[in-house]
């Protein structure tokens, strides 16, 4: 590149080329969209199997499921390590998945403590994650301009109306179906489009 | 013709260093050389006299024990580039202006 006095149309052509190239920038947060989809969907179908057939296979399911969590956590931080290696530039969006996301596990984690001990914590667990996860995916769905994000978080928080009417099974199937079309689907569908998110 | 126009923006590798950092977070050195496609010691220059005018902020770092050099644009930074962007815009209209007569 020059450095000299430039027409008005070269100048524009500057500042679209280089805004473009801003715009293309990916976050990454479709693979955690993945991981995070993926195991929750898992953990919450192996507990519906559970508390739906009462088997022995089921509840060892349900037992080893937890550990999914462990290995989540493992994957999101080689993930980060990854990114933090590979990124070079860091797009406008990411401090808006970092700063939700941060601010929904605390809300659940707060809620799972407090309501630790509650007769329908079950119950209350579904709805909130639900909800939790559906806001949050609506906003940076809005933000970001990704409708699948959108839709998802929408069907998430409508599901929401049926927990109080399930039995307890079908508490965790709908949850399950919950995280799939506001987590799994749209991560898959961040990884292969060529959205800016 | 071009008398209100940021001098200092008005070069085309501070011109595209800027704006590619309007639309980022923070970007790296390496990232802005392989976009603006300038020489090293070329894109140093000019990321040296942004910051020298307060246009930017360098934030030298270590990534897997290798330094990198990271840029964001400062708040006068965004304001010059708002500024020379409506500055230009007002240029064109009165260019289109003379144009149509």
């Amino acid at each position: 590149m020059k450095n000299q006095n430039l027409t008005s149309e070269e100048q524009i052509s500057i500042i679209e080329n280089s805004l473009k190239h801003s715009s293309k920038q990916k976050t990454g947060a479709s693979n955690y969209y993945i991981i995070w989809g993926t195991i929750l969907t898992v953990t919450f179908m192996v507990h519906f199997l559970n508390t739906h057939f009462k088997t022995d296979s089921t509840a060892m399911l349900a037992d080893i499921s937890i550990s999914l969590y462990a290995v989540g956590g493992l994957l999101s931080f080689l993930q980060s390590r990854k990114d933090n290696k590979n990124e070079t530039i860091v797009p406008l969006n990411e401090k808006v998945y970092t700063y939700s996301w941060i601010g929904a596990s605390i809300g659940i984690g707060v809620m799972c403590i407090s309501q630790g001990y509650s007769n329908n914590f079950i119950e209350l667990f579904c709805i909130s994650i639900l909800l939790i996860f559906g806001l949050i995916n609506f906003i940076i769905g809005g933000v970001t301009n990704f409708k699948p994000l959108i839709i998802g978080g929408v069907l998430s928080m409508l599901l929401i109306i049926l927990i109080p009417l399930s039995t307890i099974d079908y508490k965790f199937l709908i949850t399950a179906i919950g995280i799939l079309f506001n987590c799994l689907i749209p991560g898959l569908m961040m990884k292969y489009t060529r959205a800016n998110v | 013709m071009f008398n209100n126009l940021d001098s200092i923006l008005h070069s085309q590798t501070r011109l595209a260093i800027i704006s590619i950092l309007m639309g980022v977070e923070e970007a790296e050195f390496t990232a802005l050389k392989e976009i603006t496609k300038v020489s090293a010691g070329n894109l140093s220059l000019q990321l040296d006299k942004l910051k020298e005018n307060e246009y930017i902020t360098i934030q030298k770092d270590f990534k897997n024990k290798y330094p990198v050099t990271k840029c964001r644009i400062t708040k006068k930074g965004i304001l010059a580039f708002e500024h020379y962007v409506e500055t230009l815009k007002e240029y064109l209209d009165i260019k289109k202006l003379n144009l149509e007569k």
